[in-house]
Formats: C-alpha cells, structure tokens, sequence
C-alpha cells in the first residue's frame, strides 16, 4: 500500500528522506519492476510504504571514467548505457547486456541501480558487471561503503542493503582488454524476454595468445551472481583450443547444478550453459564458432 | 534544510501534444490512468498493463515509454506525446496515412502504440532499415497483423516525411 510520494531533488535530501522513514520508504526509479509488482498485488499485504522517487535527482545519473575508474550511477538507464560511447568502449559486453533488457521503451525507464537491487538471477547487468569485478557504493546519513558486487546479494531478490541506504553508483576499473569481453543471452524469444540463460566473459590475453586472466559469469543458473572460478582456472595460462574452451564451458554447468541441485528444467539448461559458453568464450576471442 | 514534500494527492503539470495540463494525481495514478481517466485521452490503449505489449507507449521527453509503468508524479514538468497529437488540422500524420494505405491496422488496438514507436525511430533515424524498423517496435505486440505491413508501412512513411533521399 503506497501512503504517498516524495520526489527529492538532491541526494542530500534524499538521505535525509531515507533516514527519516527507514523501511516505510522505498526507492523509485525506473518504476518498470515496482509497478508489475505492484499490479501483481505483492506489496497489498506489506507495509505501507512512501514512494521516494529518484528520477528528479540529475546527480544520479551519469557515466564517467576517472583514473582508468568506470563510474555508473544508479538512476542511468539502460538505454543511456547502452548507447553510451564510453561503455562501448570499455565495456562492450555491459552495453550489450543492457541493449538486451526488455523493450526500448523498458530500457528507456529502468535503470543499472533498479536491475541491481531488484536482484533478479535474471538480471541482464549483474553477469557483466560480476566479471568486472564491479562494486556498488551505498551511501546514508551516516556515511558509505563500497561492497563487491558478488557479495552484495544474499539470494534471489534480496541484497544486504541496510534500511535508510541509498545504492549510488556502482563502478569497476577499466578492463585490460575491453575487446575480449562477450555477452551471451537466450531468452524464449528475441524481444521483451526475461533471461533463460546468460553469460558474461572477460579474458585477458597476452601477445602469444595465452589467456592470462578469466572471468566468467553465468546470469539465470545460479540464486545470485557469481563467478566461475573452476572455468576461469580451466583458461588461465592456457592458449585457448577447442579441448580447453570445452573444459572450461563444462565446468560452468557442473557448477550450476553443484549450487542450484537437478531440476525439472536441468536437462535443458545444462547443456545449453555449456553450450553458451563455450560460444562466448569464443566470441570473447574473436572467433566466431557456431 | 527545506522540507522535501510528501504527497498523497498533488497537483502536477506537463505538457500533453503542446497542451500545458494540470492534473491532480494520487500516488497510485500511472501516467496512462492520467492520460486516459483525467485527460480523455483514450487514443492511448492499455493491454497488459506489465509493459509486455506496448500498446499503452506514449513519448515521453522524446523517448518512447510504456505509460502503464510510468508513475504520474514521474510526468510532472515533462513534456508527453500521445497519438491524438499526430493529426494536425484534420490532416493524417503521414505515418497514419502510411498504416492505413499499407492496412497495417486490423483489430486497431495495438496501431496508437506502434505509431509512437515509429515517430520516435522517424525522428532518430528518417530512413531506418527494416531491421532498425523491427528493433524499434520490438516492444510492441501485434496480434493481427503479422508485423509486415507495419514494417512496410514505417518505411513508406520515412519516404513520405523525408523524400530527400
């Protein structure tokens, strides 16, 4: 139940608001999950709640690279990132993901800050920015922190953001190689499609064609983002063959069902994350490989 | 510092087609309910009111947005443009004259949606490929028409708007 709306102009407002109402608020931005949820009845029940919009704060929005530092606040919209020169430069996969959220007109309204918190295993943003090794910055009245995107959630849709925090930018360093980076989706069709399997790889390769570093992502498999590390272990040192990259794909669907057990949709979905992976992890290299 | 207001009904104001309104909203009033209850706005149609379908996009500061998921005190100070806005002096915009030679209208429910969509794209791009034209109402669901006509019909138009190339 909605008792109002307060729509600050400042951060600083913002936090005051925050401080002041604590879980009787909750953050809008985009609005896309909020009003199906709402349509979906899930909050009747709850708490009633103050709508605090964040879309009149122009200092929430921006995409700004600092000191090899990639800066994205949290009200930037997936459409803005995804277009953004900046991402396609130093994060093409990031801009990909985001291209791939919803519709246009979903991508013009939701935003990064929204996707993460939300903490869907769907979320198109959350496998890139895990392989970035991002960090979201939490700011309140009483200060910040910074925590690493991966330990940022504690399930599916649940965070360890405090009552009165405020999720402000989240940021990552600038990849080595921005250009061996790949994001793979399937979803039941092409537009407006919730994630049925995803993946995000970064590799770092040296002049010898040896994968010095790996970072590998799966969205839609596992209860929150993680990396790989069997996968990226699998890579490292190596130059990349058929035999390797294989091995490498396979322990990403080992690790799915380690974590999320065998499930009525398993004999799909493991072959296919192996399969997407496999084909992202050559993308990642430049090959293309059906 | 200044208190920062809270609201359970307020008075906002935007601009509807050119039109300066103001509208009192509640909390729970989407930019549609707005568009459609207070306004008599109904060109603008509501499908699945969960952003899957389109029907309900409107142009929002230039940027194509479902209105079912927009919330109305998002709309305050914005600048909103809905099908009853294409149509100048008893004149057809010529994306409509476009779907109705190219009869990419049948049930008619989804066509307010997808004319938005297309202006939006036109004004970006005046001569989109197909496969720009199919990106661009990738949001939007038709459940008549196919999709064909509506491509053919948004080409047609980029011709008619811009006949310089």
């Amino acid at each position: 139940m909605t008792l109002g709306f307060i729509r600050p102009k400042t951060v600083g407002e913002l936090l005051e608001v925050l401080a002041e109402y604590k879980d009787g608020s909750k953050i809008v931005a985009g609005a896309t999950d909020l009003l199906v949820q709402q349509r979906n009845s899930k909050q009747v029940e709850g708490k009633p709640l103050y709508l605090v919009d964040i879309t009149g704060i122009p200092e929430l929005a921006y995409i700004n690279v600092e000191s090899g530092v990639v800066r994205i606040g949290a009200a930037t919209t997936h459409r803005d990132i995804a277009r953004s020169t900046v991402i396609q430069d130093v994060a093409p996969f990031l801009a990909d993901a985001c291209l791939t959220v919803g519709s246009p007109q979903i991508r013009a309204r939701g935003t990064i800050g929204g996707n993460i918190i939300n903490a869907s295993p769907a979320a198109d943003s959350l496998p890139p920015l895990a392989a970035l090794s991002a960090q979201v910055r939490l700011v309140s009245k009483r200060g910040s922190r910074d925590i690493a995107i991966c330990d940022f959630f504690k399930g599916p849709y649940k965070t360890v953001i405090e009552p009165g925090e405020l999720l402000q930018e989240v940021f990552f360093k600038v990849p080595k190689n921005p250009g061996n980076c790949s994001f793979l989706k399937i979803g039941r069709r092409e537009a407006v499609a919730i994630s049925r399997l995803s993946v995000a790889v970064l590799l770092d390769v040296d002049e010898s064609g040896k994968i010095t570093e790996a970072a590998i992502a799966p969205g839609s498999c596992l209860p929150m983002p993680a990396r790989i590390v069997r996968a990226e272990e699998t890579l490292t040192g190596k130059v990349p063959d058929e035999e390797t990259v294989e091995a490498a794909a396979n322990e990403v669907g080992e690790e799915m069902v380690r974590v999320s057990g065998v499930r009525w949709s398993t004999p799909y979905k493991k072959p296919v994350i192996c399969a997407l992976t496999r084909r992202a992890i050559w993308k990642a290299l430049g090959v293309d490989v059906d | 510092m200044k208190q920062v207001d809270r609201c359970k009904m307020k008075l906002i104001s935007f601009t509807v087609n050119g039109t300066d309104v103001k509208v009192e909203i509640s909390a729970s009033d989407r930019l549609i309910d707005v568009l459609r209850d207070k306004l008599r706005l109904t060109g603008t149609k509501e499908g699945c009111g969960i952003g899957e379908c389109g029907a309900c996009t409107v142009i929002m500061n230039g940027v194509p947005v479902n209105s079912c998921l927009v919330p109305a005190f998002q709309a305050e100070g914005s600048v909103i443009e809905t099908v009853e806005g294409l149509e100048q002096s008893g004149k057809l915009h010529p994306l409509q004259e476009a779907f109705v030679d190219h009869a990419a209208i049948q049930c008619g429910f989804c066509t307010p949606g997808m004319l938005m969509s297309a202006l939006a794209l036109l004004r970006e791009n005046p001569h989109p490929t197909r496969e720009e034209i199919a990106r661009a109402i990738s949001g939007n669901l038709c459940r008549c028409t196919g999709y064909h006509q509506i491509i053919e019909a948004i080409e047609d138009a980029s011709m008619r708007m811009d006949p310089t190339e």
